[in-house]
């Protein structure tokens, strides 16, 4: 008479049964297993990892070939972007509360100093490492076909860095950034042909308001909309440019033979030209 | 389907409709409208004697989108493109364009059937791609013109670039800097008279500081130096500060703009009623 009702069948499933699972198995398509078929499985069936290739030649990682620019460059605007998503949670984009907002940060919010700190030092080394990576990618002349396109999405991206740099710079509303921005945007008043004072500017028609500085500014002078201006172009619209562009220089460096190393060999039918068009 | 897609196969065809007898051939619509010369089924042909009808009933696309689609329908002899083209074409076609038989040699790019039928349904097509595609294109650069017309806006709340400072008789010599950060100028008075300085370094805007136990004009930005009348002498700046024009209004009050401005060599443009100084 020991035996009496069933107890709750319910039991938790082992780690092997989970493995054995439904759930697991739509998460994982392939076992863990250390050998080169899984490894390469496991690059290609990740989102994030099938932009690089599943396999790349062992000296091709050596730092003395690529000192690790590109990925150091990459990490940190990951860096910049999760501290620069933290810190738009307390700084609000207006004459007045922005420069409070800094302060309150870096006086009172737990980890506030700490994060602004992070996101400014990144922001720093995140431009001398771009230019490094570029001066590394022209020394081992990986700027060269088939990789010139590539260079030039580089090129694109150096510019849209360094444009983050500067619209960030306005954000604290300081007297530093104020004055920087003042005098970066007057240097936009000499632009040829859209400027208010550069090259056929004036006899084109453009003036003060309503010339490319006006556009960058909201105004004629930097006050309220150039702010917020700054703030969207900084926190929003270049980011997503950037990242654009990201994804198609990572996709490009695999493509064009990957992060060292010879470029790979093409067929001569299969590229764009007069010998496509015949076949 | 990138033959499809590709109108070429079908434009070289078009500018040949004119007809060769003819002294002012009728530009029969550019590129896109295409209908009488390429389609032989088409009920009702133009007559040699007649200037080719605006193709009726078809789709026409925007006429912006394509370049060469901005010459005119009218039959005008001096429209440009139909000047380069047209002789040529007829030239080379002796033939009655109608006839297909006459376009056969003409299209030996793929896209355009041999079979009339056929190619009419093929134009057709393309017509209509075109059209779409046209339509995309337009809307487009609709689109972009009034994404960079929307970073302008009308209405601006800035400082008035117009506004009154009181009278002549409020200021002493010197410099006064009262109107520095509201209106960003300078109210200076000397022997000649008194004059308003827009407080603006010449080198890149920044706003220069009045150090008044110096009597110096000093920028912080980058170290432009200018006497108490705005003279540079010493650091980066091209030339003195500018000067607003300054006026008598009817009730004896000073009226400054700070958007009509005097640069040097014209300081001396002022007197009693006004200008780069008034005379008091």
């Amino acid at each position: 008479m020991s035996e009496t009702k069933p107890k709750n069948k319910f039991k938790l499933p082992t780690a092997a049964e989970l493995k054995e699972g439904q759930i697991w198995k739509s998460v994982f398509r392939h076992k863990l297993d250390e050998t080169p078929r899984n490894r390469s499985l496991a690059v290609l069936s990740n989102v994030f990892l099938h932009l690089h290739p599943a396999k790349i030649n062992r000296d091709a990682v050596r730092y003395n070939y690529t000192w690790g620019m590109g990925g150091i460059t990459f990490y940190l605007f990951l860096v910049l972007t999760i501290t620069g998503v933290l810190l738009m949670f307390y700084y609000h984009p207006s004459k007045g509360q922005a420069y409070r907002d800094i302060m309150y940060l870096m006086h009172d919010v737990p980890f506030g100093n700490f994060t602004r700190n992070m996101h400014r030092w990144a922001a720093h080394a995140m431009i001398i490492t771009t230019w490094l990576h570029m001066f590394r990618v022209f020394l081992t002349g990986s700027y060269k076909p088939p990789r010139e396109f590539n260079w030039n999405i580089g090129v694109l991206l150096l510019l849209f860095t360094m444009l983050l740099s500067f619209t960030g710079y306005l954000l604290p509303d300081d007297q530093l950034g104020f004055w920087a921005v003042t005098v970066g945007t007057n240097m936009a008043r000499a632009t040829p042909v859209m400027g208010s004072e550069g090259p056929f500017g004036p006899q084109l028609g453009f003036t003060a308001f309503n010339d490319v500085r006006f556009a960058i500014l909201g105004g004629s002078i930097v006050d309220a909309n150039a702010l917020l201006r700054a703030y969207i172009w900084h926190c929003v619209a270049i980011p997503i440019i950037a990242s654009v562009l990201m994804i198609v220089h990572f996709w490009r460096i695999r493509k064009d033979g990957a992060i060292s190393g010879p470029a790979p060999v093409m067929i001569e039918q299969d590229l764009s030209g007069p010998v496509a068009k015949k076949a | 389907m990138a033959d499809d897609k590709n109108p070429d196969p079908n434009r070289p065809a078009m500018p040949k409709p004119p007809m060769p007898a003819m002294p002012a051939p009728p530009a029969a619509g550019g590129m896109p409208k295409p209908p009488t010369p390429v389609a032989p089924g088409m009920p009702k042909p133009p007559t040699p004697a007649m200037p080719a009808p605006p193709a009726a009933g078809l789709p026409k696309p925007p006429a912006p989108a394509v370049p060469s689609a901005a010459v005119p329908v009218a039959p005008k002899p001096a429209a440009p493109a139909a000047a380069q083209k047209a002789p040529a074409a007829a030239a080379a076609i002796p033939a009655n364009p109608v006839n297909p038989a006459a376009l056969r040699p003409q299209p030996p790019k793929s896209g355009v059937s041999a079979e009339p039928a056929k190619a009419d349904e093929k134009g057709l097509l393309l017509r209509r791609r075109d059209f779409v595609w046209h339509g995309v294109a337009g809307m487009l650069t609709l689109g972009a013109v009034a994404f960079g017309r929307f970073f302008f806006p009308r209405s601006l709340f800035e400082p008035r670039t117009s506004f009154t400072i009181g009278y002549a008789s409020d200021y002493g010599f010197g410099v006064d800097t009262k109107f520095q950060s509201t209106q960003r100028i300078w109210v200076c008075r000397n022997s000649q008279g008194l004059f308003v300085i827009l407080a603006v370094c010449t080198h890149l805007g920044c706003t220069p500081d009045w150090l008044a136990t110096e009597g110096l004009f000093k920028c912080p930005c980058h170290g432009s130096v200018y006497d108490t009348e705005g003279k540079n002498f010493a650091g980066p700046a091209p030339m003195p500060m500018r000067r607003c024009d300054v006026r008598l209004d009817a009730t004896g009050r000073i009226v400054v703009d700070t958007l009509t401005l005097y640069e040097v060599g014209r300081f001396n443009e002022g007197g009693p009623t006004g200008g780069a100084y008034i005379a008091v």
